[in-house]
């Protein structure tokens, strides 16, 4: 589990937002839309399913969120790089190994979600 | 068709040396800079006219920041980092990185010389002059810094991984 993610303006150093691990569950990664004041937190570890949380900015209120499908045992949501419209392209690694030794090949598949927004 | 033995003799030897011409380029770099102290090429502006690269100094020195034309070679400007020494051993200074819009360097230190980075601080990519307090109680891994998607409800941001610390 990751200690959280910090958004710092470039500007002038100053934390604008602060996420922090809820419930086993830590921020992993984070997408900003191209043109609205939204950004899209995956929320990951735990037992629990990962989400997406929608959140407004500059304030970190929660506007929405989402639950992406369950995947199989040594697979992990890993985050996105593209969201158009209302469809967001999510990843998520394979870390099975078919030798059964640990962290595997690390495939990486790509599943297409609608952002529900 | 016929074509008279003249004229497909001459656009046989015209073949022949765009041929030659295109064999015997010589492939080289457009420019190349040698004898430069250790350092790292960043990244062009967003017009592609400059290219930045930043600088490991000496002992006892400052980090620097290289703007070349990137047509020429030129060297145009070297902003020294102010405010940041290298020690004796240089292990102090541990990255140095230029913002996508070419206006800020994110500096990453180690207070203790050695180890994980456990400071950053922001400085101005045209003076060197430092414009933010320390950032700390950040991972040491590298920030994420102006992500492609450009964040609307902010400026220019970067995104650390948090730290206990």
């Amino acid at each position: 589990m990751n200690e959280g993610l910090d958004i710092y303006s470039l500007e002038t150093g100053k934390r604008l937002i602060e996420l922090r691990p809820i419930e086993k569950q830590s921020p992993y990664s984070i997408l900003f839309h191209p043109q609205r004041d939204v950004a899209l937190v995956l929320w990951s570890g735990g037992s629990n399913p990962s989400y997406y949380q929608l959140v407004e900015l500059p304030t970190g209120k929660e506007l929405k969120r989402f639950t992406l499908p369950t995947l199989p045992k040594d697979n992990r949501w890993q985050g996105s790089h593209c969201w158009e419209g209302d469809h967001l392209w999510v990843e998520y690694m394979d870390f099975s190994d078919e030798t059964g030794k640990g962290i595997g090949k690390g495939t990486l598949l790509r599943r297409c979600r609608p952002a529900l927004i | 068709m016929y074509f008279p033995p003249k004229r497909l003799f001459l656009a046989l030897l015209l073949g022949l040396l765009a041929a030659g011409v295109v064999w015997l380029w010589p492939v080289r770099p457009l420019w190349m800079v040698v004898d430069t102290p250790h350092g790292r090429v960043n990244r062009f502006s967003s017009d592609g006219r400059w290219l930045y690269s930043t600088h490991m100094p000496q002992p006892g020195e400052s980090p620097y920041l290289c703007t070349w034309d990137s047509a020429t070679g030129e060297l145009i400007h070297r902003t020294k980092v102010e405010g940041v020494i290298a020690t004796p051993l240089g292990w102090n200074i541990a990255s140095i990185r230029l913002s996508l819009d070419c206006n800020s360097l994110i500096v990453g230190t180690r207070s203790t010389g050695e180890g994980d980075i456990d400071t950053w601080h922001l400085h101005d990519a045209q003076t060197g002059l430092r414009r933010s307090d320390a950032i700390k109680e950040v991972a040491p891994s590298q920030p994420r810094i102006g992500l492609e998607e450009r964040p609307v409800g902010f400026g220019p941001i970067m995104v650390f991984e948090a730290s206990r610390k």
